[in-house]
Formats: C-alpha cells, sequence, structure tokens
C-alpha cells in the first residue's frame, strides 16, 4: 500500500463526482490554450500574407514622387547576382467601361518578367487580382478602363509645374485573374488585405505615361544590403540630375537643396524664373524668362528687352511675376530693379531649366506653365523671340536678390555652373540622401506580423472572466469532493497522518485531475480556436477584415497554455482545500459540521469599503485601465458587503419561511458568496460592455463637426474652397455656398487603423493647418501642440492608432524615414479619442512639406456643410472630382465603419463573458442541487412535521432565488456606477430578465430533483 | 503507568463538560468508561487519543508529557502508539480490506506490515475477505476490520469509542470478546467507551464518568 496506491484508487471510486472537476478544468485548459493558439494562428496567417504579398522580395527602392532609370535593375543585377525588378508603380481608378462598376484607390503596376519571378509566377500580361475583379465584377477577356496620373517630373506644388490635373485613361482587356498564389496580393504596405491592383506591362505604361525607359519601384529578391551595390551602380540620371556643359540641373526644375550643399567651391548657383511683365511705364513685355546669377548691381537686360521696352540704364522696370502659396494659390508679387547695363542678345537657353509646359513648347500658344496666360497679351514678336531665342532670359539680377523672390520649398538653384572642370559628382552625393535607397520590406512585414495585435492575450483577456468562472466551478466542485470525503479525511488525521501528508494525499488527488482536465482541455482548445476563427470569418468579421486564418499551433504555445491551465486550476486546488485541513480530526469525524467561513462578520465589511473606495479612486482617472480596475474594486466591495449582510442574518424570533430561506442561504456562505460573485461579474461585464458600445451619430464628437470626410486617389493641388479651385473642377457655386473644405495631405504608409491587425511599422502620416482644426475646436485636440518646436515632430493620433495600432503613448516618440531617406523622430503630444483620422497620425502641414517636400497636393478632406445639403455636396463633389477618385462618404459613417469594428471586439467580449454566465449559471444550479442533497434529512424532518413537499420547493427557492438578485442586482449596480456617465447601448434589460428568470429556473429544476422520490428514509438515515 | 491523566477539565465555551478527571492505566490493562449520554465519555477519548486537548490539566503516554507537543508529534503518537475504534468504522469505499488495514501504515512506511495485517485479519476471521471492498461487508465484519487497522502498527493504546453501537446483538457480543481477546494477545492497553453494561462488564475495571469526573 502506497500514497499513489490510495490516489489511484480514490481517483476511480470517486470518479463520478471528479469528473465535475475534471470538465472545469478542462474548460479553463481549453480557452486558456485555444485562446493562445488563436494568437498563434492570426499571427501564422499574418505571416503567411505577408510573404505572399512580398514573393521573394527582400528589399525595395521606392521613388513616389519620382523615377530611375529602369536599367538601373540591370547594373543592380550584375552587382547582386539576384534578381531585380524595375517596376512603374501608380495609384488609380479603375472603372468599367459603361461605368457600372467603379474601385479607386487602385494600385497600378508596370511590370516585366523579372517582377513575376520574385512573385513565383508566370508573367500574365494584363491582369488584375483577385480583389479588383472581385470589385469590378471583371472576367478574363473584360475590358477595364484604368485612370492614373501622368506622372509629374516637377512636384505639382511647385511653381511653374505645369497642368496639375493631367491623368491619361488607359483602356485594357483583362488577360488574367492574379490569385494569392500568382503574386495578386504584391503591396508593399503591411495589410491582411490585399490592395486593388492592375498589372501591366512595363513597356506599354512606360510609353502611355511617355517615361519610356523609366521606373519608380525597384524590387530585389537579394539578402544582402542592395544600398552597397547601389552606390556603386547608381547614375546622376537615377536621382533626375543632367550635367551638361559644367552645368548640373535637374529634370524637376528646382535643384534639391540637399545638392546644391554637396557640392563645392567651384560651383555658381542659377536661379532662372519666369514672370509675367516687364514694366517701363506703360510699356510692358509679357511672360519672359529672368536669371539670377552672379553678382549683378540692378538688373541686366539684353537689348531686345531694352528695346522692347525703350529702356536704358538708370532706368527702373518692375518685375510682376506669380508665386505660389498654399494650396497652388497664385499670388501675383512684383519687385523693382535699376537697369544696369544692357548686353547684347545672344542665343542660350540652357539658362532656361526644363519647365514642363514651356520647355517643349514649340510656339507661345502651346504654353502650359500651370499659371494663367494670357494669350492676348503675347504679341507677333513675342513669338519670334520663342522661335529664335527659345527661353534665353532677357534679363539678369544677382542670385541674391533672385533668391530672395523666387526661392521655395523646392529649392533655391535651378542649376549649378562649375568654374572649371566638374567635380566627381557621384563621389560627392550620397544617393539615399536623394531618395534613392532601399528599405528591407520583408524584414519589416514581418515584424509587423511578428508584433501584430496579440489575439491571444486579447482572447484570453476577452475570455478572463470564462475562465475565471471555470475555475470557481471546479474550485466549488473540488471542496464539495472534499466536503463528502470530510470524514475520510478526518480517519486519515485520527490514524496518525500529520496535516501535510493529508494535504499530499488530496492534492495529488487534484494534481492528477487537473493533469488530466489540462490534456483533455488541450484537445477542447483545438476546438475552441476553431471556432473562434470560424467566428472572426464569419460573425465576428468586421474585427479583422476579409482576412481568412489558418488554424496554426505552435507546440510551445500548447505547453503554455496546458501548464497555465494546470497550475491555476492547481493553484485553485491548494487555496481551497486549506478550510478542510484547518479543522480539528474531531471534528472531521463527526463529518465536519457546517464548513463555514470564520464567524466575524466585520472583514466583509470592511473589505468592502476599502474596496469601494479604491474603487471610486480609480472611477475618477476615467481610462480603460482604471475601469477594469475600478470595476473589480466595485464587484470586491458588493461581495464583501454581502458577505456582512449574510453573516449578520442572525436568528431571530420571528420564524417564517423567508427568515429561514434567507438564513440557510446565510449558513453555506462560501457557495452563496461564490455564485453570487459569478453572477455579478458576468452581469457586470454585460451590463458595463454594453455601455461602451457605440453607435455615431452625425454629432458624435469623432466627426470633428465635419459632416463629410473625402478621400481621393489622385493628389487635389487646387484650394476647393476658392472660386478658381470650384471652377476648375465644376463644382456648382450654390450647391458649394457655406461649404468649407479643409484638405489634408497624405504621406503614404502602413494603416495604423483597426482595420490593419499587422503592427503598423511607417503610419500614414497627415499633414494638417493646427490653426484651422483649433479654429474649429475640432476633435477637442489641443492643436497648437503641433506647432512646438523641437528635436521631434509632435504628433497627434487618436488612442486606436495611438496606443492600439502603433503600441505607443502619449509622450513616446517613433523612428521614421522621411523622403531622402533620413529618420527623424516624431513624438506623441496628444491623444485624441477615437476620431474619422484614425489610421495615421497628424503633423502640421509645416512639418509635412519640410520632411516630404515633393509629396503634392492633398488626398483628405473634411468637409464642413450644412447638414441639410451635406447629400448634395457629397454628390457635387463625387461627380466634379470623379477622375480624381474621389470618394465622399458622411464623416459620422466612416466613424461608423471603425466603431463597427470595435463593437464586434465587445461582442466577442460579450459572448464569451455569456459563456461565463452560463457556467456561472450551471454552478447555481449545482449548489442548489447539493444544497438540498446535504440537507434531504433536514427537509424530511420538516415533511415530518407537516410541511407540504410544495412549500419545501418553495422553501428552497427562496433561499436561493436571494442569491440570483444579489448577485444580478450587484452587477448591474456596479457597472452603471463604473461605467457612468457613459451609456451607449443602454442596460440590456430583457438579456438580465432572460438571465434572472433562467437563474430562478435552474433552482427550481435543481430544487424539483433533488426533492422528488420520498424523502423520510432520509430521515432514518440520519 | 502507560497511560496517566492529572486534574483533566474540558470545557466548550461556559459548557464545562469534563471538571476533574484522573486517571492511571497500565500497559496491558483494559478499562471500561460507561456514563450516560452526554457525560463526556467521547470527548475523554478524544483526549487520551491526542485528538482533543483539555482546557486543563496534563496526560502522558508512557512517560511522554503530551501537552506541549506539535501537531505533527501528536500525529506521530496517534499513529505509533494508539490505536482507534469508532462507533462507525470508517473505512475507505474505494480501497480492499486488506488496503484498508494498511491505511495507518502510511503514515509512517518504516516497516513492512502487510504479513502482520494478513495474521490479523485472518485472527479475526477475514482472511477469505482480503481483497473485498467495505461495501461487500457486513456491519460485524467492517467493525473488526476497523479493529485490525487500529492494531496494524502494534500500538500500547486501544481505544474503542461505543464500538458496537451500531452492530446487532450478535455482532457486539463477537466484537467484545474479540476485543478482550485481542487486549491479551498483544498485549495492548484498552479503553472501551460504552453505554451497554453488558460489553463493560466483560473488562475488568468499569469506571463511570458522572459530573464530569471518574468514579
Amino acid at each position: 500500500m502506497t500514497f499513489a496506491t490510495l490516489i489511484r484508487r480514490s481517483l476511480r471510486f470517486y470518479w463520478r463526482t471528479h469528473l465535475g472537476v475534471l470538465a472545469g478544468v478542462a474548460v479553463t485548459g481549453a480557452i486558456l490554450t485555444g485562446a493562445l493558439t488563436v494568437g498563434d494562428s492570426i499571427r501564422f496567417t499574418l505571416k503567411q500574407l505577408a510573404l505572399a504579398r512580398l514573393g521573394q522580395v527582400e528589399q525595395a527602392l521606392t521613388l513616389p514622387e519620382h523615377f530611375c532609370r529602369a536599367k538601373l535593375a540591370d547594373d543592380l543585377a550584375a552587382e547582386l547576382h539576384t534578381t531585380v525588378a524595375p517596376v512603374l508603380m501608380l495609384r488609380g481608378s479603375a472603372t468599367l467601361p459603361d461605368g457600372r462598376a467603379r474601385a479607386n484607390d487602385v494600385q497600378v503596376l508596370g511590370v516585366d518578367d523579372r517582377f513575376w519571378k520574385l512573385g513565383g509566377a508566370r508573367n500574365q500580361n494584363i491582369a488584375v487580382n483577385a480583389r479588383l475583379a472581385e470589385q469590378l465584377g471583371v472576367r478574363i477577356g473584360d475590358t477595364i478602363i484604368v485612370r492614373v496620373e501622368l506622372p509629374a517630373l516637377v512636384s505639382r506644388d511647385a511653381p511653374l509645374s505645369g497642368r496639375s490635373d493631367a491623368s491619361v485613361a488607359l483602356r485594357l482587356q483583362v488577360t488574367a485573374i492574379a490569385g494569392d498564389d500568382e503574386f495578386g496580393r504584391f503591396s508593399l504596405q503591411a495589410n491582411q488585405v490585399p490592395p486593388h491592383t492592375v498589372f501591366v506591362s512595363l513597356a506599354m505604361l512606360q510609353e502611355q505615361l511617355k517615361h519610356a525607359g523609366q521606373a519608380n519601384t525597384v524590387l530585389t529578391s537579394a539578402t544582402m544590403d542592395a544600398n552597397a551595390a547601389l552606390r556603386k551602380v547608381w547614375t546622376l540620371t537615377d536621382a533626375e540630375l543632367v550635367l551638361s556643359n559644367g552645368q548640373l540641373s535637374t529634370s524637376r526644375v528646382f535643384l534639391d537643396p540637399v545638392v546644391t550643399r554637396a557640392l563645392g567651391s567651384n560651383a555658381v548657383g542659377v536661379l532662372t524664373y519666369f514672370v509675367n511683365e516687364f514694366r517701363l511705364g506703360a510699356k510692358t513685355t509679357p511672360y519672359s524668362f529672368v536669371t539670377a546669377f552672379g553678382n549683378e548691381d540692378g538688373i541686366a537686360i539684353n537689348s531686345w528687352l531694352a528695346d522692347d521696352l525703350g529702356a536704358k540704364v538708370g532706368d527702373d522696370l518692375t518685375l510682376r511675376y506669380y508665386v505660389i502659396g498654399d494650396r497652388r494659390e497664385l499670388r501675383e508679387e512684383s519687385a523693382k530693379f535699376r537697369v544696369s547695363r544692357i548686353i547684347p542678345i545672344q542665343k542660350d537657353d540652357s539658362w532656361m531649366p526644363a519647365f514642363p509646359g514651356l520647355a517643349d513648347a514649340k510656339n507661345c500658344r502651346e504654353w502650359e506653365p500651370g499659371i494663367p496666360i494670357d494669350n492676348d497679351r503675347i504679341r507677333p514678336k513675342d513669338e519670334d523671340y520663342w522661335k529664335q531665342y527659345r527661353g534665353t532670359p532677357k534679363a539678369f539680377v544677382s542670385l541674391a536678390a533672385g533668391q530672395k523672390l523666387w526661392a521655395n520649398r523646392f529649392g533655391n538653384l535651378t542649376a549649378v555652373r562649375f568654374q572649371g572642370s566638374a567635380p566627381d559628382l557621384r563621389a560627392k552625393l550620397d544617393p539615399s540622401a536623394l531618395g534613392l535607397f532601399f528599405t528591407p520590406v520583408r524584414a519589416r512585414a514581418l515584424a509587423a506580423s511578428r508584433d501584430s495585435m496579440d489575439f491571444g492575450q486579447l482572447f484570453i483577456g476577452f475570455s478572463l472572466f470564462l475562465i475565471v468562472a471555470a475555475l470557481l466551478l471546479t474550485a466549488m466542485l473540488f471542496v464539495f469532493n472534499l466536503e463528502q470525503r470530510t470524514a475520510e479525511i478526518g480517519l486519515l488525521r485520527a490514524l496518525g497522518f500529520s496535516p501535510g501528508q493529508v494535504r499530499r494525499l488530496v492534492l495529488g488527488e487534484g494534481f492528477v485531475l487537473a493533469l488530466l482536465g489540462t490534456l483533455v482541455g488541450v484537445l477542447g482548445g483545438i476546438a475552441y480556436t476553431k471556432l473562434t476563427l470560424h467566428g472572426l470569418a464569419t460573425v465576428w468579421r468586421g474585427a479583422v477584415g476579409a482576412a481568412q486564418f489558418r488554424y496554426h499551433a505552435e507546440p510551445v504555445t500548447l505547453v503554455t497554455g496546458a501548464a497555465a491551465s494546470l497550475i491555476v486550476a492547481f493553484l485553485a486546488m491548494v487555496f481551497v482545500q486549506r478550510r478542510q485541513m484547518r479543522l480539528a480530526p474531531v471534528e472531521l469525524l463527526a463529518g465536519g459540521g457546517e464548513l463555514s467561513l470564520p464567524r466575524s462578520r466585520r472583514w466583509g465589511l470592511w473589505m468592502g469599503v476599502v474596496a469601494g473606495v479604491g474603487g471610486m479612486a480609480l472611477l475618477s482617472m476615467r481610462n480603460a485601465e482604471a475601469f477594469f480596475g475600478a470595476g473589480a474594486c466595485l464587484l470586491i466591495a458588493g461581495i464583501g458587503i454581502c458577505q456582512w449582510w449574510l453573516s449578520g442574518l442572525a436568528p431571530t424570533r420571528r420564524v417564517g419561511l423567508q427568515q429561514l430561506g434567507r438564513r440557510n442561504a446565510a449558513r453555506r456562505r462560501g457557495r452563496s458568496l461564490t455564485v453570487i460573485s459569478v453572477l455579478a461579474s458576468g452581469v457586470f461585464l454585460l451590463v458595463a460592455v454594453n455601455a461602451f458600445r457605440q453607435d455615431a451619430r452625425p454629432d458624435a464628437p469623432g466627426t470633428g463637426g465635419f459632416a463629410l470626410y473625402a478621400q481621393s486617389t489622385l493628389p487635389v493641388y487646387d484650394d476647393l474652397n476658392s472660386a478658381a479651385g470650384r471652377e476648375l473642377y465644376g463644382l456648382a457655386a450654390e450647391v458649394m455656398t457655406n461649404v468649407a473644405v479643409l484638405p489634408v495631405r497624405v504621406r503614404e504608409g502602413d494603416d495604423a487603423s483597426c482595420l490593419n491587425l499587422n503592427r503598423a511599422q511607417q503610419p500614414r502620416l497627415f499633414g494638417v493647418k493646427p490653426e484651422e482644426l483649433a479654429k474649429r475646436k475640432a476633435f477637442g485636440g489641443k492643436w497648437e501642440l503641433l506647432e512646438q518646436s523641437g528635436d521631434a515632430v509632435p504628433a497627434i493620433g487618436d488612442e486606436q492608432t495611438v496606443v492600439w495600432s502603433l503600441g505607443k503613448k502619449l509622450g513616446e516618440t517613433l523612428a521614421y524615414t522621411d523622403e531622402r531617406g533620413q529618420t527623424f523622430t516624431i513624438r506623441i503630444v496628444e491623444v485624441l479619442a477615437s476620431s474619422v483620422l484614425q489610421g495615421g497620425l497628424l503633423i502640421s502641414e509645416k512639418n509635412f512639406v519640410e520632411w516630404f517636400p515633393a509629396t503634392a497636393g492633398y488626398r483628405v478632406f473634411l468637409i464642413d456643410a450644412p447638414p441639410a445639403r451635406a447629400g448634395a455636396v457629397a454628390e457635387e463633389l463625387s461627380r466634379g472630382l470623379q477622375n480624381r477618385g474621389l470618394e465622399v462618404v458622411p464623416a459620422w459613417r466612416r466613424l461608423a465603419e471603425f466603431q463597427a469594428v470595435e463593437n464586434t471586439y465587445l461582442g466577442i467580449f460579450q459572448a464569451l463573458g455569456g459563456l461565463g454566465l452560463l457556467l456561472g449559471s450551471v454552478g447555481l444550479g449545482i449548489v442548489v442541487l447539493r444544497n438540498v442533497l446535504e440537507r434531504r434529512g433536514e427537509l424530511a424532518l420538516l415533511q415530518a412535521v407537516g410541511f407540504e413537499r410544495r412549500t419545501l420547493r418553495w422553501l428552497v427557492l427562496s433561499e436561493h432565488w436571494l442569491l440570483v438578485v444579489l448577485g444580478v442586482g450587484l452587477g448591474v449596480a456596479t457597472a452603471l456606477v463604473a461605467v457612468w456617465p457613459q451609456h451607449g447601448a443602454g442596460v440590456p434589460v430583457a438579456t438580465l430578465i432572460a438571465l434572472t428568470v433562467g437563474g430562478l429556473g435552474w433552482c427550481w429544476l435543481a430544487a424539483w430533483v433533488a426533492l422528488r422520490g420520498p424523502l423520510l428514509p432520509a430521515l432514518r438515515n440520519e | 503507568m502507560l497511560l496517566e491523566l492529572s486534574h483533566i477539565a474540558k470545557s466548550y465555551g461556559t459548557v464545562e463538560v469534563l471538571k476533574e478527571v484522573n486517571l492511571q492505566l497500565a500497559a496491558g490493562e483494559p478499562i471500561a468508561i460507561i456514563g450516560p449520554s452526554g457525560s463526556g465519555k467521547s470527548t475523554l477519548l478524544n483526549i487520551m487519543g491526542a485528538l482533543d486537548v483539555p482546557t486543563r490539566g496534563t496526560m502522558s503516554l508512557d512517560g511522554r508529557d503530551l501537552s506541549h507537543l506539535t501537531e505533527n508529534e501528536l500525529a506521530g503518537i496517534r499513529n505509533r502508539q494508539i490505536g482507534f475504534i469508532f462507533q462507525l468504522h470508517h473505512l475507505l469505499p474505494q480501497c480492499t480490506v486488506l488496503e484498508n488495514v494498511l491505511i495507518p501504515t502510511l503514515a509512517s512506511p518504516n516497516a513492512d506490515r502487510q504479513e502482520r495485517a494478513e495474521q490479523l485479519l485472518d485472527r479475526v476471521g477475514l482472511k477469505h475477505r482480503l481483497t473485498h471492498r467495505p461495501g461487500q461487508l457486513s456491519g460485524g465484519e467492517c467493525q473488526r476490520v476497523a479493529v485490525v487497522r487500529a492494531l496494524i502498527n502494534q500500538p500500547k493504546l486501544l481505544l474503542a469509542d461505543e464500538p458496537t453501537g451500531s452492530l446487532d446483538h450478535a455482532a457486539a457480543t463477537n466484537l467484545g470478546q474479540l476485543l478482550a481477546e485481542l487486549n491479551k494477545e498483544e498485549g495492548v492497553a484498552l479503553v472501551l467507551v460504552t453505554h451497554s453494561l453488558e460489553l463493560a462488564r466483560q473488562m475488568p475495571r468499569v469506571l463511570e464518568l458522572r459530573d464530569g469526573e471518574l468514579h
């Protein structure tokens, strides 16, 4: 005979009663391992999706606003000895020819065989990915219209950048639909939802866009640092620089200050600008080039201009010219110069930079410089000048004077001339500073999936109540088991077993049960995970977008879940057996008497008061963590007070069924408090979570007071508040009356909203004018904080973006890469409540254009419109800016989309909480049954002295309905206090009534089962 | 003296159950304690068996004062020096007869008691029941198993608390005889608490507990 034999015998003999404990542990184990494997499955799926969207791509060079040679890919391939693919990556929209279906924000990719090789797929010629095919409803052979913006060499925000809305429509016949395994998910942004994508041949797209031999993205499968190879093979052309005849210029018109700073002392700057007129008295010469160069004192004019104006040395000439303000606002300004000398005319149009719309114009009528040109002012002699001398400047001023007038954020030089031989520019310039650098997209993608929202923890959090309910049930059944064997324990003590030896026996048995339960639980965990994944794919799909998750479990996760389950279940047993072990052997031998909590009733009151005060203090902090803490404290307070009240139900002189029932409820206070605790916690969860459900309304603070939210596929450069801007897009003045459009610059990045499960690495950035938002008190933000200067760029984001998607807190920073490959720091200076701007961080427009000077135009619009006309305004804007791919939605609806995700999470929380309540009510039924079975003798006595069976049933009910009412009431009361003044979707009265009725039903059923059959034999057994 | 009780008193709240109990018991000596219901017989037996502590007075067993021993030391004494027989047999239903007898050996598993268990069971006429469960035995048989369990560790003192209380007359008589015989065979001192005068008379010395004192 050994301890092990005794444990084995006991396990076998009491298997029926052990089944309950085992089931409780199994439920705990299933939830713990299941929740953790939900996390595994989602991480695994996100990783698979990341790999599917990148194929073999390891690093990518992206030039969203510029172009490099497509041949750069060949040069890099020779260095890297691996596949390097040039890609033209543009944004556009796709429609069916008849306009029945449309997709905005389409990724248009010009690719060749090398791209498909990286994706492990065959060249699909003209393909759309499955998502776009579904959106448009197209099949192979169908025709689609794809509209893309003609890429500009010069930022559209720059002065003299040509036509702003030039776009081209491509009519394409779909030859393939690229599925997920055919690189159809290709994207450089981390998101479980693939973009809408059109794949066309690189050569065709280059030709259509008139960018032969150019690309703006280079992808490689090289695992070694591609930047080292890039430094070896890059050319000036890749940075759009041209070195010709001792002059360095750029097809971007303005030389990036990075370039000019890197040049040596033999470089002399040139700034050539287009002026509207020269005026001397009443005489004017329209539309001419002026060059700022050297140290000219005053203005030197050529003889043609001198003749035209009749000017002589010493005359004061007035120059009128446009400068470009915010949102392409043109301001005509003027400057006066005294004629210092007259120089002979000599054709030299090398001074003129490649102004789009001017440089290639055959005659003045073809000029499209992006500023208004009054053709009536152009005289035949001006045409002759253009024909004969092209862009030869008619005047020269000093470089300093010119820069004072025409320098802008894109640069203050249009060329650099070298005195003597030009230096080795490739050696002097760092390609990354010019935007030529590879980023480790694969590493970032893997990091984004690895650091994605931890669904394992989330579901453990969601299931916490279920776990606690299962543990309480386990502990309660374990105690019942022990109570049933009290005499056995007493006997062992009487026979000379020390308390430690008895404890080892009891816990040995418990450990085996916990182990077996855990093993069953691990199997149950698989079912839990699969069910949850099914839920996420169906009823809860709002929480995860359109992603389909695959079951995946890491062995270490299963072991962790199993170990956690084993430990918590075992600890629960250790905790509850202590009381039994404290009883004297004599008491145990006598059956343990009434095992109840200590006689003292004060501890409950003190616990209630302390926890209540703590809870109220936490409530005053008003944040999510504090809410849960406060909720727990308030519940503990309520339970403490219940304990105090129950233990105060002393015998009174009045004896009625009610009094008897209440006193019976107080007899087994441990059980009663367990039932009250489980019910109250579950009800608290139901009511509190319901209060956080949000239904967006037009006046919701998250809309910022804006009626509409719009997003365009192609940037809009013009001010939609100005008459000119509205005229440009044909917006009806009567519809747009009293409508204000607040444009927002957008730097594309990872979507940091609740719709993206990946951890955003480089979140989308929004550039806003703080004063405009501050004036409106929009979103309740302290917008002036965005104008703070310091070592970091101040940023504001909403709670979902900052806390959940980025994992940051107020005051924390994140590193961001600018257009030139430079890393700068962004500091979170304020966290807003959930808003329509979710998914990105807001910085001031001033900082935005400083770090992203080439990112032109606006792509997000916050629109203030009279509520009654909001629909008409949305329609008008959608119509007018259709070619920009503008999508206008009511701001509250966008907010509702985000809130739907949060509501889905709350729904999951409630569903799992509901399961916990179900367990709680099972516990209630067991308690009733147990109480009645234990007291069959007592009840038999009551029957013997004349009580009817029906009366006894009422007696049992009356002592247990109190538990239901206390549990439900406590849960509702604490929840309402905790969430006040939030009301959300209100109190779920119907659910609570159903719950109460269900609880009473359990009581009745248990009483009925326990009291059926003859009771009097129980009296004889006594 | 094997057992010495000196000025033992025991109160529960304001109720004084034992007032002044003095007793000396020699090794191997059998006695019976009788008394009306509620006179404190079981309380006294529990104190003798180190299951309960007196409110006042001292008790020594085999010359050792038990007043200041720890819970574990008392458990050791109960296991090695005292054997208990209760009114209800308290056999573990999950164990066989032999296993039930061997249960006390688990607490101090130094000696192999299997052979002794089988011999004792044979002695009480239960050799054919070794592998049976308590549920398969009669009340008298169960109580005999309980007697063997009490003797398995060769205690010096055997305490029997109304051992025949739940048995019919014949079984009670048999058990009484068995206890008397085992007392002699095993040389174990026996304290038999009963309100059955018939059973008490089988013991050479009978004491009555009355008004909290032994007479």
